[in-house]
Formats: C-alpha cells, sequence, structure tokens
C-alpha cells in the first residue's frame, strides 16, 4: 500500500477493492458531518436531513462495488445525497402540510443567523454577519433546485466547478452559468435589503 | 474561497458568501452524541438488510430446488411408463392380416427372392427329363 496516500485516498483504495463493515465504518466517519450539512442546508429540516444521510451511506454501502475510484469518494457520496434530495422532493406528496406546518422562513433563518459565530468578531460584526446570512439565506430560497445545490456546494462546501459537475451530472460552462445567474440574484436581493 | 481562478467574487460579495458559510457550518453543528447514533443506525440498517437479503436467497434457492424437483417428477413419470415407439407400430397392425401373411409364407416353400432361381431350376429338370425319355426310346 501507498504510504504516500492519505485517509481520503485510503478511503478511496478500500471502497474500490469492496468494504469490511468495519472499514465503511470509517469511510461514514470521514464524511457524515459534510454529507448531513449538504442535505440540511437543502432540505432545511433537521429529521429529514439526518434521515436522508443515512439512507445516502446505505445507498453507497449497497452499490460501493459500482464505485471505481475515477472520482473522489466525496464527489460520490455528494452525488448519492443530492440524488436522494432530488428523488424526495419529487417523491413528497405531503409537501402542502408539511409547509403548512413549518414555521416561518423568516423565523428559520433568523435562527440560522443566530447560530453563526466568529469567536474573533465585534458584536457589531456579529450582528452583521446575522443579517447578511439571513438576507442570503432568503435570497437562497428563491433559486431554482439546481441554482441552489450549485450555490451550496459552491459557497458552503467550497467545491470546485469540476466537482460540482460531477455532483449535479452536467458540463462546467453549464454550472458557471448557473453560479453567475445565482450570485446576481442572490447580490441583487441582499443589496436591496442593505439598502 | 480555495478556487478563485475559476469564479471571481467581488470582494463585497465575499462578505456575504462567508457570512452564509458560517451559518451553515453553525447550523449543521451537532454533539458527538448524534453522529455515533447515526453511525450506529447506519451499521444497523445495513446489518438487517444483509440479513434480510440472506433470507431472501435461502428461501429463493429452497423455491428453487421445490420448483427443480416438481418438474423432476412430473416429466419423470411419463417416461417410465411410456410405451416404445415401435411397439406402438406394431400395435397398429391388423391381426388377421398378420395372421394371414404368416400363413402365405409358411405356405410358400420358397422365399419371394429366390423365385427366378426356382423357375430355372424346374425349366432344367423339365429339360433334363425330356432328354432321359428320348434317349429311352
Amino acid at each position: 500500500m501507498d504510504a504516500t496516500l492519505n485517509p481520503a485516498g485510503l478511503a478511496a483504495q478500500a471502497l474500490s477493492r469492496g468494504l469490511a463493515h468495519d472499514e465503511f465504518d470509517d469511510v461514514v466517519r470521514e464524511h457524515q458531518q459534510r454529507i448531513y450539512r449538504v442535505v440540511l442546508s437543502l432540505v432545511r429540516d433537521v429529521e429529514l436531513a439526518a434521515n436522508l444521510t443515512q439512507d445516502c451511506f446505505v445507498r453507497a454501502y449497497e452499490n460501493r462495488a459500482s464505485f471505481r475510484g475515477d472520482s473522489s469518494v466525496n464527489t460520490w457520496l455528494t452525488r448519492i445525497a443530492i440524488n436522494l434530495v432530488r428523488d424526495n422532493a419529487r417523491n413528497r406528496r405531503q409537501g402542502f402540510w408539511r409547509r403548512l406546518l413549518q414555521r416561518p422562513a423568516d423565523e428559520d433563518t433568523e435562527q440560522l443567523a443566530s447560530q453563526a459565530r466568529d469567536s474573533r468578531a465585534t458584536p457589531e460584526r456579529v450582528l452583521l454577519a446575522r443579517e447578511e446570512a439571513a438576507a442570503v439565506w432568503q435570497a437562497v430560497e428563491t433559486l431554482s433546485p439546481q441554482q441552489k445545490e450549485i450555490f451550496i456546494l459552491r459557497f458552503s462546501e467550497e467545491l470546485a466547478l469540476e466537482e460540482i459537475a460531477q455532483i449535479v451530472g452536467i458540463k462546467v460552462g453549464t454550472v458557471k452559468a448557473h453560479l453567475s445567474r445565482a450570485v446576481a440574484a442572490v447580490r441583487a436581493q441582499v443589496r436591496g435589503k442593505a439598502k | 474561497m480555495k478556487h478563485e481562478d475559476e469564479f471571481e467574487l467581488e470582494a463585497e460579495d465575499r462578505v456575504w458568501t462567508d457570512a452564509f458559510r458560517e451559518a451553515i457550518h453553525a447550523e449543521s453543528e451537532r454533539p458527538a452524541v448524534f453522529w455515533s447514533a447515526q453511525r450506529a443506525a447506519i451499521r444497523g440498517r445495513i446489518t438487517s438488510r444483509g440479513r434480510r437479503s440472506s433470507a431472501w436467497m435461502a428461501f429463493a434457492s429452497a423455491a428453487a430446488l421445490l420448483l427443480f424437483a416438481v418438474m423432476l417428477l412430473s416429466v419423470g413419470t411419463p417416461i417410465a411408463t411410456r410405451v416404445p415407439e415401435k411397439l406402438q407400430v406394431a400395435a397398429r397392425v391388423d391381426p388377421d392380416q398378420l395372421l394371414s401373411e404368416v400363413q402365405e409364407t409358411i405356405d410358400n416353400p420358397i422365399p419371394d427372392s429366390l423365385a427366378p432361381l426356382d423357375l430355372l431350376a424346374q425349366d432344367m429338370d423339365k429339360d433334363f427329363k425330356a432328354n432321359k425319355r428320348l434317349a429311352k426310346q
């Protein structure tokens, strides 16, 4: 085994040769927080995000033989997670009732913004960050599902355009176009709020 | 930002993208017990699916075996009791016709294939008897 491989590389090697339970447990441990974060930011429902994160790893385990190592484990798992989120949105029959029972979006964004923390920040900066995060969330909610996916993968997960293209299943140029439009839309709303 | 060469952001946009990232990361933070419970749930689901698929495989194997046995039984029985084709053909021949053919064969001492030779022998015999009679005279 190559001694220069990092843990992600080892996980990819382990996946491509088929995994034992213990080894897969390491893959889950390494990626679960990031997958949960992506799913939660897309579905905005804590319980659903936890369930879909579990589904993602169960599906990954079942399809581990299909992992060829031509993309990173990170990309592969995120693609599974995004597909699950899409399936969920498509199949959700109780969407009306969910929206009816959900708290108002403003309340959610306010709570999210209040959780944003920066230990070095001054109270003014914290307040500013909260307001900005709340405004960005409101703007992001108005984007199309695909633009939202791309926006979150780029600005929350800081993924390269190439990686986003692999995950979402479109060309890099299209990712860039979606991202430009999404940023312009969010920027306009954020600046509009600031004025 | 890691990939600035790919997608340029204006400096003031970085303020709100950073705030957005921090908000998402803060929102998804959970205590260690949450993550270990998630791993346990995932392990449990994988194990139970494995058990379910093993049970399904066992059931499928048993069903296939049963089907094979039933096929053997249904195909095997007629083979054992089946009458050979030649016997079936023989059974279709009329017994009276067969009897008359046998009788004809018994009555006729010369087989059909030797009939020309029999005629020749009879002619030679006639010639021989005629010559013998002439010699006596």
